[in-house]
């Protein structure tokens, strides 16, 4: 029976079916996500003193404003780094097949195979004064680069673990593209670089949003990396909230910077999202 | 707005124990006891010297669980009543924090006979609260390939330093490390224990530091790939890797002393009585010398007499020195702080 036929209490009770059968799921985010959440908002509050006081530390305090700066920058540069890398790998892994494609795919898996704590004693064997990036410099003459403890460093560690999101993201959505648009975008008298700019990137917008959306909230929540690898000059706030847990034992001013870095990256989840919207690449690209 | 906050913490707690482990029953003689350990060859130890001899002695099984002390803490705080955990094993710091909240409790010779066996450095400042099983300072390892003479006091070593006299090759624990601003407290000592001081001498050092270190694997690291001569690091440490093939590196702690990281172990509030006969185990010679020959640090019952190849490497009581934890611990905030604002 189509659904137009159908009366309007049976149409009724299918919607309540379906909604009960998301009771589960909502259920297990109340109490693992939200419940969470709740508690580490309610202790930001905790603290001695006047209200909104931890977040008046935050937002008054020039050190934490830097701090902020830094931890949304490094976002960006991990981000913009496995796009670059990420996109033409995507498309490599997208028109692959078989073995080569099994491979690839294996291949750029691999860094998270690999325990963080490892992979970060491994970046300090190959970025280290007496590492082999310098150990391959100094034997073709160059002066020695400074890798380790920058923030060039951390930046090329967490591009090498976040570029599968970026690369898999794109590469589903490639996958998704008609071959022929873009032979057709070259039959009409487009080079590589136009097909490339006019048809393939748009229609793979879905993927390098997602991709990033993936590669920035993992960026701004790592700390293990950035520990091992950086110094007291490269601090982010998930590093400031570890220091604040561990050692110093205030949860109250942890909780405060833990709820603005939620909300840091809601907001730009919020600002990506609306970059996804047709309306809006519709008016830019027309 | 702290009610408001008050009213979702419960809500939310509410909700969340709905899948909370249920509580353990606080008896006199319950089935087992469950007791903390680091990972790795911490728990191993804790298992074969300290579980085994509460067991024989009680017919009580004991659940070891691994972990670290922050996490612990938290773990007795959420729930003081009927803690998950019996006896545990804190931080300085920490172990000061859960005396104070209450959730720790007192212990006397009569419950733990061995406490009397512990000099007053390893229990009295925690009130009784927690006692050290093992003690191990804080010194210097050294590249001697390239430092035939080290400085013979710290003071020398940090002006030494700060002169750029060994180059950019030291590695020194961050103002942020679990022990970092006990440390600072123990440079301030150097020079009439002054804070200000302490920080002024470690700007000056930092053009020759490569790395302040906020982990021991993170340092040891260094000094292994020989990116560092000098390292300020842990006795035990240092002597497992120079014993481990490594004879060109050497260790010793400069005048007047070396300040020491403890292990506070501590009866939980809500644990039964026999979790005392645990600790009283902890303490006993025969597993202090079985754990001291797993983990290579000494332990702090006096009478235990260890083997001539485990003695040489042991510092002794009188070369290490407890930092006033309760007095410090309320500057670590504004030390930290300071630390990340001025060592950048």
């Amino acid at each position: 029976m189509a659904r137009k036929d159908r009366p309007i209490g049976a149409i009724a009770r299918a919607g309540y079916a379906r909604a009960a059968g998301l009771i589960p799921m909502m259920l297990f985010l109340v109490v693992f996500f939200i419940g969470p959440l709740l508690v580490n908002f309610s202790q930001s509050f905790a603290g001695p003193g006047t209200m909104f006081r931890e977040y008046r530390r935050i937002f008054t305090d020039g050190y934490y404003l830097l701090v902020i700066f830094q931890t949304v920058l490094l976002g960006c540069a991990v981000t913009i780094g496995c796009l670059v890398l990420g996109y033409p790998l995507g498309m490599a892994i997208a028109r692959a097949s078989g073995r080569l494609k099994a491979a690839l795919m294996f291949a750029v898996v691999a860094p998270l195979l690999v325990n963080v704590v490892v992979r970060s004693f491994g970046w300090m064997v190959i970025l280290g004064n007496q590492g082999v990036v310098n150990w391959i410099g100094s034997a073709l003459g160059l002066a020695p680069l400074e890798l380790m403890y920058t923030w060039w460093g951390i930046t090329i560690a967490l591009v090498h673990v976040l570029l599968p999101f970026m690369a898999l993201s794109i590469a589903s959505v490639l996958e998704g593209i008609d071959p022929r648009l873009e032979e057709a975008a070259k039959v009409l008298g487009a080079n590589a670089f136009n097909a490339l700019r006019l048809v393939l990137l748009p229609l793979s917008f879905e993927g390098i949003v997602t991709g990033s959306i993936l590669v920035f909230t993992a960026t701004v929540g790592s700390f293990v990396t950035i520990m091992l690898l950086g110094n007291a000059s490269t601090m982010v706030l998930p590093l400031l909230i570890y220091q604040q847990l561990t050692v110093v034992s205030d949860w109250a001013f942890a909780a405060a910077m833990g709820t603005t870095l939620l909300v840091l990256v809601a907001t730009l989840l919020w600002v990506q999202a609306r970059f996804m919207r047709p309306g809006w690449r519709q008016a830019r690209t027309v | 707005m702290k009610r408001i906050a008050n009213v979702t913490a419960v809500a939310a707690l509410c909700a969340m124990t709905l899948s909370g482990p249920l509580a353990f029953g606080a008896t006199d003689k319950p089935d087992k006891i469950v007791v903390t350990a680091f990972g790795g060859v911490w728990a191993e130890s804790v298992k074969k010297n300290y579980a085994s001899c509460f067991e024989k002695k009680t017919g009580v099984k004991v659940e070891v669980v691994t972990g670290e002390s922050a996490e612990w803490l938290n773990k007795i705080r959420a729930n003081p009543d009927h803690s998950p955990i019996d006896v545990v094993t804190l931080s300085e710091l920490d172990s000061l924090r859960a005396g104070r909240e209450g959730l720790l409790s007192k212990m006397t010779t009569s419950e733990v006979p061995n406490l009397a066996q512990v000099p007053a450095q390893f229990h009295v400042p925690w009130g009784d609260l927690g006692v050290s099983s093992t003690y191990g300072p804080m010194g210097i390892m050294y590249n001697s390939e390239k430092i035939s003479d080290p400085p013979k006091s710290w003071k020398d070593l940090i002006d030494g330093i700060a002169a750029g006299k060994y180059g950019k090759k030291v590695a020194w624990p961050s103002g942020t490390y679990a022990w970092g601003p006990p440390f600072i407290w123990f440079i301030a000592q150097q020079y009439g224990g002054d804070v200000n001081v302490a920080f002024d001498k470690l700007k000056a050092m930092k053009p020759y530091v490569v790395k302040f270190w906020e982990t021991p694997v993170d340092a040891l690291n260094l000094f292994a790939t020989k990116q560092v001569d000098i390292l300020a690091y842990w006795d035990g440490r240092s002597y497992a890797f120079i014993n481990k093939g490594n004879p060109w590196a050497k260790f010793y702690i400069p005048e007047p002393n070396g300040m020491t990281s403890l292990v506070l172990f501590s009866k939980v509030k809500s644990a039964p009585p026999i979790a005392w006969e645990y600790i009283n185990c902890v303490l006993s010679p025969e597993a202090q010398v079985g754990n001291a020959e797993m983990i290579r640090y000494p332990g702090t019952n006096k009478t235990v007499a260890y083997p001539a190849d485990l003695k040489k490497d042991f510092t002794p009581f009188e070369r290490v020195v407890v930092p006033p934890y309760d007095q410090i611990i309320e500057k670590i905030p504004s030390w930290v702080e300071r630390w990340n604002k001025e060592m950048r």
